[in-house]
């Protein structure tokens, strides 16, 4: 009986390189879009937000329904469907910076991430009742413009248009956000309220309004991504999905780039996703590693996130906010 | 400043607690969508008209008051006539609160007073049946309402009684973790007259093996899955076909369709040195899976047709591993991929074997049951863009809704679906077995009864044989079941479901 995972005996550059290289890329940017939430309002209210992941459920699920037409709703064009998405995403965060965040702001820190907890294990529940088909999925991009999946095939292994639009979109959002925070004033506010928010206050910033910019942005940031990840082959728009499979990851993929980076995120993410990739991909002809079948990829995470905490604690790119 | 460094390493603190646990193959909760499973039963139901059943609906045990003729016609009869008549009254512990007297009775033999045994969920007008099953929690990889909202209809029909006892089901979610289900069950035993298991392999067993389960000898029942942990416990019975007893079913389907011998991969075979596999073997890399694994290699080994076999992790987050692992099979060029392993597993890896290839076409087989729940066919149907449909093959206890019995409709209203259809014939099976041990319902003379019980094929279910099998594994055969993209269940709002292949089961005994 063999014991490996994947296939080959030998080195395989299709099977052993390729392969993982590009479907960690992919993967990596999925862990990216929904740290880049994670990292903003780490690095503007200081708490670990766990219904980000709900809020790109929410743009996803959004943008599905009024894509599809269910029910009584109109049956509208993607891009006007996605902007509905993307409004009930920047929607949810407010009420929850509202009705969960404010009235809690002079709290200790974790009693807010916990309510965030809350707000996620809340928003599951309700979108367990809506009346939608919860094993669907949005459209991908070649379904939208009717072009082939894949951009092009290397050595067999398709490049799809989905993935390769990920990659851009998670690289557009970190450079975006990176130049909000260091060159626009709001985003200089957003920095400051985050280390002093009375000697913000002080100086004539609103906290309030900072901080519910803050959370609609993290809104938005999250709806990009449910609606980039919601796809085929293993996206859909099933309630909790993004929270149970894609979040914790996620959250290792911010403090692998560091929590208070935006681009460390982008990083943090592709780094992880191959490290997964490459984990999981046969390793065979390694004598050693071909005894390994279980849990490989969560060891080699660990082992990374380890090594590099222990050399630097605020992770890859990460700094003093 | 500190502070958010001191956040930082607590964050990370968890996240490398998680991985470690997973990469220990210990699995959190939380982590768990889509996860496991295997599972099973819900949709082991089916529908009657059985080829060759005795009757369909109307096989169903008699009525109180009617005596003799064992339910739909048949077979190897318990010891229900054997058991004195009785005259003791009430049952021995926990409850019991049978208080003698005759009970009209019913066509497995004539009703008895029970006696010398634990009648813990009787009484002369009621019967009490745990039933377990995901409903909800963040392990659970389908949420359906349809195990509880099914649980009751079958012994809501007029005439579904036993002696004349009404049956009321307890439905306790198991929230899709073993210990979920070891809290429900313990709980259940000391309540219930028998438990019954409706869905996830790992539930079972720990139900069946759950400390009060055993210590209070409560009956068993799950549709068959593994037979790991589970042989050679005196209190349990599978209702159908094991995995591992699927095995040569799975290639006699796949010989009956044309997909047994399609072009071969790249991949050199485990099994026939120096030839490329032609089937993928993909299982779960857990003990419950290894009868599955090993049933279906020595069916391909003895038909000569070279396989490789591939053991998948499904501890914590397997979306990204699944999802890469489909598109390499695709890649390989394997063709007819057998599969048993989590349901979210099979949906992701689908997915990334269409996304990966839209001109290969693999043929997806394996055995039953939570494969032909009709959620599982959305599920494979939107990661495949529907390219799978008519594409999948997969066994279970029961036919297609394509074949449900006008009473299963009528009793629903005509809004059901595939896994009220499985309870439908789960519950007709507990009834035939109940029947055949009335004239002595003690938990004790139920165990042996269906030891030394036959029954023959159900409305739904195909005949079950514990008296020529060793009493406890005593499933016959299976229907098999294909997907369809196309269709839509009559209460579900969205495409996909399975159509029955065949007028027939396959039979293994």
């Amino acid at each position: 009986m063999h014991e490996s995972v994947l296939a080959a005996s030998s080195f395989s550059v299709q099977l052993n390189l390729l392969s993982p290289l590009i479907n960690g890329i992919a993967n990596g940017a999925a862990y990216g879009l929904l740290g880049l939430g994670l990292v903003l309002l780490y690095k503007s209210n200081r708490i670990f937000n766990f219904a980000q992941g709900e809020f790109a459920t929410i743009g996803a699920i959004a943008t599905y329904v009024f894509y599809a037409g269910t029910g009584v709703l109109p049956k509208l064009p993607f891009f006007l469907a996605a902007l509905i998405g993307l409004i009930a995403s920047v929607g949810v965060a407010v009420l929850t910076e509202r009705l969960v965040i404010r009235p809690m702001f002079d709290r200790a820190k974790v009693i807010l991430v916990v309510g965030t907890v809350g707000v996620a294990l809340l928003l599951i529940g309700v979108e367990g009742l809506l009346p939608y088909p919860k094993t669907q999925a949005l459209p991908s991009i070649s379904d939208v413009f009717r072009v082939r999946p894949f951009v092009t095939r290397i050595d067999q292994v398709p490049v799809l248009d989905q993935d390769v639009a990920m990659v851009l979109m998670l690289a557009v959002l970190a450079v975006g956000a990176f130049v909000f925070f260091r060159y626009t004033r709001t985003g200089t506010a957003i920095l400051a309220v985050s280390q002093d928010a009375t000697a913000a206050r002080v100086v004539g910033i609103s906290v309030e309004r900072i901080s519910m910019i803050s959370w609609a942005i993290a809104g938005l940031l999250g709806g990009v991504a449910g609606i980039l990840l919601a796809v085929p082959p293993a996206g859909s728009v099933t309630p909790g999905a993004f929270t149970g499979t894609t979040l914790t990851v996620a959250f290792a993929a911010a403090v692998l780039g560091g929590m208070t980076s935006l681009p460390g995120a982008f990083v943090g993410g592709i780094l992880l996703g191959l490290i997964e990739a490459f984990a999981n991909s046969d390793a065979s002809f390694v004598p050693l590693l071909s005894r390994v079948q279980n849990g490989q990829a969560e060891l080699a995470v660990f082992l990374v996130l380890l090594v590099v905490l222990m050399f630097r604690p605020r992770g890859l790119l990460g700094q003093e906010a | 400043m500190n502070r958010p460094r001191t956040g930082i390493q607590l964050l990370a603190g968890a996240i490398a607690l998680t991985s470690l646990t997973a990469a220990c193959g210990l699995k959190p909760d939380a982590t768990a969508t889509l996860k496991t499973g295997a599972g099973a039963a819900a949709a082991a139901a089916s529908n009657g008209l059985a080829p060759g059943a005795p009757g369909s609906t109307s096989t169903a045990p008699g009525a109180p008051g009617v005596t003799g003729n064992a339910p739909g016609g048949t077979v190897a009869g318990g010891p229900s006539g054997s058991v004195p008549g009785g005259t003791v009254a009430g049952g021995s512990n926990n409850g019991g609160t049978t208080n003698g007297g005759t009970v009209a009775p019913a066509s497995g033999g004539a009703c008895g007073v029970p006696h010398n045994g634990t009648t813990t969920g009787i009484t002369a007008s009621t019967l009490n049946i745990g039933l377990h099953a995901p409903l909800t929690g963040t392990g659970t990889p389908f949420p359906n309402s349809s195990f509880q909202a099914g649980a009751q209809t079958f012994w809501n029909q007029p005439g579904h009684t036993v002696c004349g006892r009404k049956v009321h089901v307890e439905f306790r979610d198991d929230t899709y973790t073993p210990s979920g289900a070891t809290s429900v069950c313990n709980d259940m035993a000391g309540k219930d007259f028998m438990v019954v298991g409706g869905g996830g392999t790992d539930q079972i067993q720990a139900c069946a093996t759950a400390p009060k389960i055993q210590q209070l000898g409560v009956p068993y029942l799950s549709p068959g899955v593994t037979d790991n942990g589970l042989t050679g416990l005196s209190n349990y019975f599978a209702l159908s076909l094991s995995y591992a007893q699927q095995g040569s079913l799975v290639l006699r389907n796949a010989k009956q369709q044309g997909i047994a011998n399609p072009s071969p991969s790249q991949v050199d075979s485990d099994n026939i040195s120096g030839q490329k596999a032609v089937w993928a073997v993909v299982t779960a890399n857990t003990k419950n899976f290894e009868g599955a694994r090993n049933g279906i290699e020595q069916a391909l080994t003895a038909a000569h047709i070279p396989y490789k076999d591939y053991k998948v992790d499904q501890n914590g987050d397997y979306k990204s591993a699944a999802t890469q692992f489909g598109s390499q099979l695709a890649i390989n060029g394997f063709k007819t991929i057998f599969v048993d392993a989590a349901p979210g597993y099979f949906v992701f890896m689908s997915g990334g074997y269409y996304g990966a290839s839209s001109v290969n076409t693999a043929n997806w087989v394996g055995p039953g049951v939570t494969y032909t729940e009709v959620t599982v066919a959305q599920y494979i149907c939107t990661g495949s863009k529907n390219q799978i449909s008519g594409h999948a093959w997969f066994l279970s206890p029961a036919p297609g809704l394509d074949h449900a019995s006008a009473a299963f409709k009528n009793a629903y209203s005509n809004k059901y679906d595939d896994i009220e259809w499985a309870l439908w014939g789960l519950s007709e099976t507990l009834w035939n077995l109940l029947n055949k041990a009335n004239a002595n319902l003690t938990r004790q003379n139920f165990i042996a009864s269906t030891e030394h019980t036959a029954l023959p094929a159900g409305s739904v279910y195909p005949p079950l044989d514990y008296a020529h099998h060793g009493g406890h594994f005593g499933g016959t055969g299976a229907w098999v079941q294909r997907v369809n993209c196309g269709e839509t269940e009559p209460n579900q709002n969205q495409n996909g479901g399975w159509d029955t292949v065949g007028n027939t089961y396959l039979r293994q005994f």
